[in-house]
């Protein structure tokens, strides 16, 4: 087995044991963006680069909730494939990648390629999380069944079952993803020109975080708390300038 | 199940397995019931204690109906649940009894943990774990785990037991951790944090292979947030701005390299 296989598999597998968390069980919020890339990170021999990449994706989609009955766009899909994605590249085309320990040694373009083809990840695991809900319908009735009988093993094992199915579609569903994003990020960096690479990298470097800084501060209730974001932002910009000497 | 005093009759070791159990409560979550599967799977060690027989089936069947609330919470009513079973079991309350507690509580929980853990220390913990990864905190998404679970593990466990403790008036004493208030105070620290990120992230913007020079990098920045915030209070999904911004940045460099080969 080539490593290529060993570490989608190893890909897969976390991205279906992460999935569990989303809902199905615990819910210790190992799922969210900036432990799941710092996870595959360090799968994949970097956890600098991987928790780089889960800081960016967790401003992202920051308002990506379990309200109520509503399905929220799948993060923890999106950011294995992403991070995935964006560590087989490095194994692939370019390993020198990965001896970059350090926080933002990420390669810009490659980063801001793998969000670009990655995040629809986030719709197909939104969708997918529906059709788990509909097929739950049927364990449900079995659970009237079993309770109108008086057994409490066959819920038990309703239980088992829906966490089981939950792993196997989102473990399916990273591996597909993953395999996808990786021969497209491949593909389009090998033909991108010197402008496009640049334009990807301005998109990683300035607007991937200014976006993710504004979908959370969109979070943010309170006019008073906004206004002290700026505020601590005056701050460290003028303390930066004048460490620089720009002041 | 019958005992003539008040005494509760579930043990701690019940409990823990009722607590357990309760981290799956949304393994099985459907359309129709929502997480009916999990709480009736919950109650099960429980009301195996409490009820024999016919009784058994009917609190298993009474479990199963519909129920949604936030998943941390449910610790609290699965603990309340349990209290008005053994009353039921004793004859001082109606089956019905629990059905309606159940029902008029689960809206009310579901929103005090919606609004304390999904949109105030959900946040909070990720604003501060980020900030502390980019200052080069290694260990800042454990912090983020051990801050967010060290809050969930206490309200999940606290609402169990102090619901199984006071049944009916769990609601007071949740009410009472003032959840609430620290969840309007957590978005002031949030925002200090998402300041100081955005900080960061112009520094190491700085000192990329595509700085700007003069050091106008933060006010880039800062600029480009506004223009986003803008467009987020305006309806635009994240997702478009994403797709717009690449689309559109790609065609300005296209054009300033043709046009301006020397900028």
């Amino acid at each position: 087995m080539s490593v290529f296989s060993i570490d989608l598999i190893v890909i897969s597998v976390i991205g279906g044991v992460l999935s569990l968390d989303r809902r199905a069980a615990m819910q210790l919020m190992v799922s969210q963006p900036l432990l799941a890339a710092t996870i595959v990170g360090m799968a994949m021999g970097n956890v600098e680069q991987g928790m780089f990449i889960g800081a960016i994706l967790q401003l992202l989609w920051m308002s990506c909730v379990l309200f109520g009955a509503n399905i929220p766009r799948n993060d923890t899909l999106a950011t294995v494939t992403i991070s995935g994605a964006y560590f087989l590249f490095a194994k692939q085309v370019d390993p020198t990648i990965l001896n970059i320990h350090h926080i933002s040694g990420c390669v810009p373009s490659v980063l801001a390629l793998a969000i670009l083809v990655g995040s629809p990840a986030c719709i197909l695991g939104q969708w997918m999380d529906v059709k788990l809900d509909h097929l739950n319908l049927t364990l449900a009735s079995d659970a009237d069944k079993a309770a109108s009988d008086g057994l409490t093993k066959p819920i038990a094992w309703i239980v088992f079952l829906a966490i089981i199915r939950t792993f196997v579609a989102n473990a399916t569903a990273t591996a597909v993803t993953t395999v996808t994003a990786v021969i497209v990020v491949i593909e389009l960096h090998s033909h991108l020109g010197k402008d496009l690479i640049e334009a990807l990298s301005i998109l990683s470097i300035y607007l991937l975080p200014a976006l993710g800084i504004a979908v959370s501060l969109s979070l943010v209730r309170k006019r008073r708390a906004l206004a002290l974001a700026g505020m601590t932002f005056l701050v460290i910009a003028t303390a930066i300038a004048q460490a620089r000497g720009l002041g | 199940m019958k005992s003539s005093n008040d005494k509760p009759v579930i043990g701690t070791i019940t409990l823990l397995r009722v607590l357990w159990r309760s981290f799956f409560i949304q393994a099985a979550t459907n359309y129709e019931r929502m997480q009916n599967v999990g709480f009736g799977f919950c109650m099960i060690p429980a009301l195996r204690k409490l009820h024999s027989g016919d009784d058994f089936k009917a609190s298993l069947q009474r479990h199963l109906e519909f129920f949604n609330s936030h998943p941390y919470m449910a610790g609290a009513l699965l603990g309340a649940s349990i209290r008005l079973e053994e009353q039921v079991a004793r004859g001082e309350k109606q089956g019905s009894d629990v059905s309606n507690f159940k029902r008029y509580m689960m809206g009310p929980m579901a929103a005090i943990g919606d609004s304390f853990f999904w949109t105030s220390l959900r946040p909070f913990a990720a604003a501060w774990a980020i900030m502390g990864v980019l200052s080069g905190l290694w260990w800042a998404p454990l912090g983020f785990l051990l801050l967010f679970n060290f809050c969930h593990l206490t309200l999940r466990t606290y609402g169990l037991f102090v619901g199984y403790k006071v049944g009916e008036k769990v609601c007071d004493k949740i009410h009472r951790l003032a959840l609430v208030r620290f969840a309007q105070r957590s978005h002031y620290f949030a925002a200090v944090f998402l300041g100081a990120t955005t900080g960061i992230f112009a520094d190491q913007a700085m000192e990329s292979l595509t700085p700007m020079n003069d050091g106008l990098e933060p006010f880039f920045l800062l600029s480009v947030i506004l223009i986003y915030l803008l467009g987020l209070k305006r309806g635009l999904p994240m997702e478009a701005m994403l797709y717009g911004s690449a689309f559109g940045t790609i065609m300005l460099l296209i054009f300033l390299n043709s046009y301006f080969p020397s900028f």
